[in-house]
């Protein structure tokens, strides 16, 4: 099965002040990504700031030395191109996708904000204002939309990763501009970044104007970071959340090891072997058979320093949520009792396999998983060595992890029910 | 870190950045060329060919949508839907679970659904699946069981979906905008059916819609990825033999009526701490030719983040996190809408605002510079849609869908590039209403029922 495997060819070097450049070649298509990426992320928030992170990503579109308040957004669409940005616990990442004949509009760009920042007390008030609306649309105005608050809260109490990535209403309102150009000062410095484009370009070109635009921005040596400690439950815990919602949910939740761990990939045949696809075996039973789930998931929230295991079930009007919450206990204990058969362990392969294919389709999505594997794990081969990994997981790994990490583990249950 | 080289570099000269650089020499630009024919028994066939990875599509689609809910003198709401769904849950030599098992085994997928204007069904996998996957999907199609279990079984779950969905105020708000707007044609109607009209399909009526129009000569397929024009139609010509080749017969369409005057339609939704707002009118279809103006004169109004209606609403009043408008073209009609979802307290301001920036554009010529820079996003965006083969297949498919040219596309760029602010105008007054429109609100009806009322006949919408 390793005939589908394919090799990504990456040119990768550090200029002086510490940017580490990545260059990723392909010139099927007329396009180009650029993607600076900085090592800052929520987990890097003191008490008091909680939600800097992101409103600063928002304030990175607000306008530089020589670029206007929206200038950034204005100058890439009138180049023909996009451009986003999205802050996580981890990391910031910042793309403009645009046709190739723009790669060097696209450098002044990032190197202006990455140089110098400009902000005004109006523009971070209007970019307040859209933050908390944000969190209203994404968290507080949708169904079931405080469940992942209620997972870091629990799973990770204590640690970097306690208060979601958009933060506390009352620190985000707090936020002044010198606060802003502090924070620019400490993380936004070319040794906290990493730079990838790729796409249609010529890498000697390419390297050229990298120096040009970035060579001369000055190192700072500022970053000092908060130490993320992450303790494990001591106790089982369990949450009930009334919720202006029609249909009770069930979750129970681990902690599990980060991203990349060898329990990681264990987990992943786990999840897909219990849930997800209509094959599963909680689907089959619960959804199909039996007809007490609307649906059932298993996902993993995976950070860098640990992560989120939740299997997760939507129950039809009538059900009992202790019956579903034992249903989704009951399974766990089962995988663990019994085998896992040859046929849906091959089929997890397969749907690894079609997934290590896919994953290659576009360059955003090549230059995302490779900037954060430098970051994360100073290992920017590993979007060609993963699926190895994968591939060499056992049948006995599988059942090993799932019995020292959740079996053998405090668990926490978060139900939300109908408000009456 | 095995293929990759570590260089150092070991020089910088202090930058000049107070001058934004020039572009490069555009590449041109072509739309890939495809392959494309149809059958001896009718069907419309179109193949994109691309080696890059070892992946192939098949995608069918039956040009019998929702819009055909309406008919035997009867609205049954939900039944193109619904007999899609049942497609994949048995067929006379498969059964529902064997089905799934079997796709999922390939680590594949197979898939269906509907809207409107047509169903589709398609496979995705790798190249050497194919064979398996394309045998199922053709086994789907060509003899579906229709149990009677599965179908009470997927009328249970869909109706219990439609209870959760009925959680979510942009649903809520397009529901009803959609129903006011297309008042008195099939789309008005729920094509995901309603809690009323679901328990009322059988087995009969799916039988019924599909004999009626799962039909070669109403059927396109685009075949996609890693398989020549060649392989395609030896796996169509042997795999995909209908029985019933007899010409489709379409249902008569009744189309939507005037409105005349704003009206308002709030729904109240418990808890909302924001109001989700939908405003707009009829539009344009699909393979209207005033469609390339609309598309310019919809991206400077509210089609992307640098739009007048984002930049006033977010950047400027910071009302919303995003606020968007667009053309909704169908096959048979269509709609424009501004949606977005803001602060309570600020609903009828935001009203305010996109009528204002809609009665602009209907006054003010649009600025060259402005102008520009929509035509260059519009042109420049145009290959980044086309970077997977998928999405080449969906824009193809789209021209089959809608009655339009092959060559279309090769000349979108000229024509986008064509359009003139005079031209703009003439379109605003066209085909933007601001005094005609259906607003409608999903948000918390107590704070924001008396700000509503200057905007027209208010109505509180009760069930949905």
């Amino acid at each position: 099965m390793s005939d589908q495997t394919l090799n990504l060819e990456f040119i990768e070097y550090d200029l002086p002040n510490g940017l580490h450049c990545i260059l990723y070649q392909d010139n099927t298509k007329p396009n180009v990504c650029v993607m600076p990426a900085y090592q800052v992320g929520a987990k890097d928030e003191i008490k008091g700031q909680k939600g800097i992170a992101h409103l600063f990503e928002h304030m990175m579109f607000q306008g530089s030395e020589n670029v206007s308040k929206t200038g950034h957004f204005d100058s890439v669409m009138k180049a023909g191109g996009t451009c986003n940005a999205f802050t996580g616990f981890d990391s910031t990442v910042y793309f403009d996708l645009l046709p190739s004949n723009n790669l060097e509009l696209a450098l002044w760009l990032e190197s202006d904000r990455m140089n110098s920042l400009n902000i005004t007390q109006t523009n971070l008030d209007n970019q307040i204002s859209v933050v908390l609306e944000e969190k209203k649309q994404v968290i507080d105005n949708v169904p079931y939309g405080t469940m992942t608050e209620n997972y870091l809260k629990h799973i990770f109490r204590g640690s970097q990763y306690e208060i979601p990535v958009i933060g506390l209403e009352e620190d985000i309102k707090s936020f002044s501009v010198k606060e802003a150009l502090n924070f620019h000062d400490n993380y936004y410095s070319p040794e906290n970044c990493v730079l990838m484009i790729s796409g249609d370009i010529n890498i000697e070109k390419t390297k050229d104007l990298i120096l040009k635009y970035f060579g001369d921005i000055r190192k700072k040596n500022l970053i000092n970071r908060e130490k993320n400690i992450i303790s494990e439950l001591e106790s089982d815990e369990e949450l009930t959340v009334p919720d202006n919602v029609q249909l009770p949910v069930v979750s129970i939740c681990f902690q599990i090891p980060g991203e990349e761990s060898e329990e990681d990939f264990d987990l992943e045949y786990f999840t897909e072997i219990i849930a997800n696809r209509e094959s599963s075996r909680l689907h089959r039973k619960y959804v199909y058979e039996k007809n007490i789930f609307k649906s059932v998931h298993a996902e993993k929230i995976a950070l860098k320093d640990a992560g989120i295991l939740i299997l997760f079930a939507m129950l039809n009007p009538g059900t009992d949520i202790k019956l579903a919450a034992d249903i989704l206990n009951e399974e766990i204990r089962l995988f663990y009792d019994n085998d896992i058969n040859d046929r849906e362990f091959e089929r997890i392969k397969n749907q690894l396999e079609f997934r290590n294919v896919t994953k290659n389709l576009k360059m955003n999505n090549i230059s995302i998983e490779t900037v954060k594997n430098y970051m994360n794990f100073r290992d920017t081969n590993l979007i060609n060595t993963s699926f190895k990994k994968f591939s060499s997981v056992t049948k006995a790994d599988i059942k090993k992890t799932v019995k020292s990490n959740l079996l053998d583990k405090k668990k926490f249950t978060l139900n939300y029910v109908p408000k009456k | 870190m095995s293929k990759s080289k570590i260089e150092k570099i070991t020089t910088a000269v202090t930058l000049d950045r107070s001058r934004q650089p020039k572009s490069g020499k555009p590449k041109d630009v072509s739309f890939p060329g495809f392959f494309e024919t149809t059958t001896d028994s009718g069907i419309s066939v179109v193949v994109i060919e691309d080696r890059k990875l070892p992946l192939v599509t098949s995608r069918f689609i039956f040009k019998t949508g929702g819009y055909a809910d309406d008919q035997w003198g009867k609205k049954y709401e939900g039944l193109a839907s619904l007999t899609t769904e049942l497609l994949t849950k048995g067929t006379e030599s498969r059964s529902a679970t064997v089905i799934a098992d079997e796709v999922d085994y390939l680590g594949a997928s197979l898939t269906s659904g509907s809207d409107y204007d047509a169903i589709y069904i398609s496979t995705y996998s790798l190249k050497k699946y194919f064979d398996s996957v394309f045998a199922i999907a053709a086994d789907v199609i060509l003899n579906p069981a229709f149990p009677e279990s599965e179908l009470n079984r997927i009328k249970e779950q869909r109706i219990n979906s439609l209870l959760s969905m009925s959680d979510d105020g942009d649903y809520i708000s397009d529901n009803i905008f959609r129903s006011e707007v297309y008042k008195g044609s099939p789309y008005s109607l729920q094509s995901e059916g309603s809690k009323t009209s679901v328990p009322n399909i059988t087995t009969d009526l799916a039988r019924e819609f599909y004999t009626r129009y799962f039909r070669p000569d109403n059927l396109i397929i685009a075949m996609v990825g890693d398989i020549s024009p060649e392989e395609a139609m030896l796996k169509i010509n042997t795999e995909l033999n209908f029985s019933n080749t007899q010409k489709t017969l379409y249902p008569e369409l009744k189309s939507p009526e005037k409105i005349s005057g704003n009206r308002v339609y709030l729904y109240d939704k418990k808890g909302a701490v924001q109001s989700s707002i939908k405003v707009g009118h009829l539009g344009i279809k699909r393979n209207n030719p005033d469609y390339i103006k609309l598309n310019v004169l919809n991206t400077l109004l509210g089609g992307n983040f640098s739009s007048r209606i984002n930049k006033n609403l977010r950047e400027d009043k910071g009302y919303t996190y995003g606020s968007r408008s667009s053309f909704n073209c169908q096959r048979f009609c269509g709609d424009f809408s501004v949606s977005t979802e803001v602060k309570n307290e600020v609903t009828a301001d935001t009203i305010k605002e996109i009528i204002k920036e809609i009665k602009m554009l209907r006054k003010e010529e649009a600025g060259k510079n402005e102008l520009k820079s929509v035509k260059n996003y519009l042109t420049g965006i145009f290959p980044l849609q086309l970077e997977t083969p998928n999405a080449v297949a969906q824009k193809v498919l789209s021209l089959k869908l809608n009655d339009l040219p092959s060559d279309y596309f090769n000349k979108f760029i000229k024509e986008i590039n064509d359009v003139t602010p005079e031209q703009i105008l003439e379109a605003a007054d066209k085909y933007l209403h601001p005094d005609d429109m259906i607003i409608s609100a999903a948000g918390n009806v107590k704070e924001i029922k008396d700000m509503m009322k200057q905007f027209g006949e208010l109505s509180v919408v009760e069930e949905q």
